[in-house]
């Protein structure tokens, strides 16, 4: 335990009769980018706010630095937190905003003003240090309240959507220009969002949170190739899901689709034979080869007929229906080409959608009917 | 998409009023152009009534002032400053002094009641705001004269106080607070509460919360983050609230009255004998205007000093 930054073990929160988080046990590394991501009302904040000290857990513990802080108020908790709606004290101008928290440890005035100095310098404010945080941009009022928490130099730094106002151009920038930050001091970061691509962008590891929660923990490349659960198959990207049954043939998983049509999944698969598995294939793993073309062997193979075309620049979305397990599935195509050089499909054409059984992902059934589910975010 | 154009009538159809006869259209359509017009017309009720039942009477007294008492009373027009000369004698210095230290002191139990109240109706009230705001506003359902009248029940010394304490046997003798500056204080303390509560209340109400949790986030404990935020950012409240309390408390004759004694002689009692007993309205109105005069200047450095200058 003493090597996490923070431990929650078994932390619990209840809200009357509703529950947002429960038991919840997650180890965050020192000096790592953690993201808490997930729908909103999925327990998320809740979980930043307990470490924060805004909110007493119901029941467990959570250590920060070894030591427990569940009942510790939050200013005698060695976090500190940027706001989603930034709350920098409209009353008191950039420099003092940022010192608030030094002027409370009692440290020697040149200290403060060296390290107030180095941490606007940071978030490249130094000029506007007199300004009233009205007078600043929403970008701007960001980086004071940036620069306000990590001042303190805290154990863990807790980020609550704090890019949601900005505008999309924006939030790119910052969210590159937080990612240098934490890698210069070196603080752990808990970053809440229900943004995926803004947690796959920036984190060491994410934790996937659905319902008080979390359902899968990992690195984001682990998330998008390995979702353990229909959830965060279907949160983060894409997916086409199907529904059958696992059966095992020697070494081999083999997954039942109905209809006589059997794919072959990897060994590992989750789920017991004859029990009810959802397989999951992203849509870009697929490939569309012509009807009576030559298909690689070892494939998994499903004939289609072409539905939709939308073309979207760098790739085109299919929607292909496939018959003989009556769903749609989306395909996702590469422009390698230029769009008029290649011969893109038109809707109403025959198809053939291959794609290899190593993308195969089997999933616990969670008795869902949609053929797939879009990005929640 | 040109479809989407509107087909409603542009701006020039308020001409067809214009061309109607009768002073109301021909009045309101020539006002249409002015964007503030209509707004202008919605004021002149109140403005109505402002001249006519504020402005007016102030310019009477006004007047009165630089006139002087007839020989029954009545009031001789004319212009003199002597009753100006006279209000500001050392005469009635040590009441002046008097009523502004009752009313500061009024003001200043007014606000320590009154902000932990407010603070807690505001921020912790929940769903009962409404009901703690209800109980708050109560005693004004009820006459100021007969909410006074019931100090005297309770103050007198076979009153509700001193009967308790005796039978408690905490005292021995009743105490004597009615008709002394402490009854007097109370009873303005008392009456002007809710004036105090009111306007703290809307002001934390505002109050963002998460700025209290950022300054706990950064360290403050409960007592800093009261003196560097919460404060700070009620300051406009507080203004209003002191200033709704303090100017009716200085001018205030009812409280002492009823509850004070001798000794505890307001300017507002002095006005009002002046008026009704000496019937000298001239000086009566000359004291009315010097009591606005040194109000309105304390009131502008107090509230520079606060450095809330858009109050002014």
């Amino acid at each position: 335990m003493d090597d996490f930054a923070i431990y929650l073990d078994g932390v619990t929160k209840r809200f009357g009769p509703v529950t947002a988080v429960e038991r919840m046990d997650l180890g965050i590394a020192r000096g790592e980018f953690f993201s808490l991501l997930g729908p909103s009302g999925c327990g998320k904040t809740t979980t930043l706010r307990m470490i924060a000290g805004f909110e007493e857990p119901s029941e467990g513990a959570i250590f920060l630095d070894g030591t427990d802080v569940a009942k510790l108020p939050p200013f005698r908790r060695n976090v500190n937190t940027v706001f989603q709606s930034y709350a920098l004290f409209p009353h008191l101008n950039v420099e003092k905003n940022v010192a608030f928290g030094l002027k409370r440890k009692k440290l020697a005035r040149h200290e403060i003003k060296r390290r107030v100095t180095d941490a606007l310098r940071l978030v490249e404010l130094e000029e506007r240090r007199q300004y009233k945080p009205s007078q600043l941009s929403g970008g701007m009022q960001q980086r004071v309240a940036l620069a306000r928490a990590l001042v303190n130099l805290p154990s863990v730094l807790l980020l609550d959507e704090p890019l949601g106002a900005l505008d999309l151009k924006l939030r790119r920038q910052m969210q590159l220009e937080l990612k240098h930050i934490h890698k210069d001091v070196g603080i752990t970061f808990i970053y809440v969002t229900h943004d995926q691509e803004e947690a796959l962008t920036m984190s060491d590891r994410i934790a996937v949170m659905n319902a008080g929660r979390v359902e899968q923990v990992g690195v984001p490349e682990d998330l998008y190739e390995h979702p353990a659960t229909r959830f965060v198959a279907g949160f983060i990207g894409t997916s086409n899901f199907i529904e059958g049954s696992l059966e095992r043939d020697g070494d081999h998983g083999l997954m039942n689709l109905g209809e006589g049509q059997r794919v072959l999944v990897p060994a590992a698969a989750g789920g017991s034979a004859g029990g009810p598995v959802e397989l999951a294939v992203r849509p870009e793993k697929i490939r569309l080869y012509e009807v009576g073309q030559e298909v690689p062997e070892g494939l998994c193979l499903l004939r289609g007929k072409v539905r939709d075309v939308v073309y979207l620049g760098m790739t085109t979305q299919y929607t292909i229906e496939v018959p003989v397990l009556s769903r749609q599935f989306t395909v996702l195509e590469q422009n390698v080409e230029a769009a008029s050089d290649q011969t893109l499909w038109v809707p109403g054409e025959e198809t053939q959608l291959a794609w290899h059984p190593s993308h195969n992902r089997v999933l616990p059934a969670e008795g869902s009917a949609g053929a797939q589910e879009e990005d929640a975010a | 998409m040109t479809s989407l154009e509107s087909p409603a009538a542009p701006p020039q159809s308020s001409a067809i009023a214009i061309e109607k006869p009768g002073l109301l259209s021909r009045l309101v359509g020539r006002l249409r152009g002015h964007p503030f017009a209509a707004a202008n017309l919605l004021l002149l009720p109140t403005m109505a009534w402002l001249v006519l039942f504020l402005m007016l009477p102030l310019l009477v007294i006004l007047v009165y002032s630089f006139g002087s008492r007839g020989t029954y009373g009545d009031v001789v027009l004319g212009f003199s400053f002597a009753n100006y000369v006279k209000a500001f004698s050392p005469l009635w210095l040590p009441t002046i002094l008097r009523s502004f230290g009752f009313a500061a002191l009024a003001t200043i139990l007014c606000l320590a009641m009154g902000y932990p109240l407010a603070y807690f109706i505001a921020l912790h009230g929940g769903r009962k705001k409404s009901v703690y705001l209800i109980l708050v506003m109560l005693p004004f359902w009820t006459s100021y004269l007969i909410r006074t009248y019931s100090w005297i029940v309770i103050l007198r010394s076979q009153g509700v106080v001193n009967t308790v304490l005796q039978s408690l046997h905490i005292i021995d003798d009743p105490l004597n607070i009615l008709n002394t500056p402490y009854s007097v204080i109370l009873g303005l303390t008392y009456g002007f509460l809710p004036f105090m509560t009111l306007p703290l209340y809307a002001s934390l109400e505002r109050l963002d919360k998460s700025l209290i949790e950022a300054s706990w986030d950064l360290g403050a404990n409960r007592f800093w983050t009261l003196l560097k935020v919460t404060i700070p950012l009620s300051l406009p409240g507080i203004i209003a609230g002191t200033l709704l309390t303090f100017i009716p408390a200085v001018g205030d004759f009812v409280t002492p009255d009823l509850l004070g004694g001798p000794d505890t002689q307001m300017i507002g009692n002095v006005i009002q004998s002046q008026f009704l007993s000496a019937r000298d309205w001239s000086y009566g109105s000359a004291l009315s205007f010097s009591l606005m005069a040194i109000l309105l200047v304390s009131i502008y450095l107090y509230v520079r000093r606060m450095g809330s200058e858009d109050l002014v």
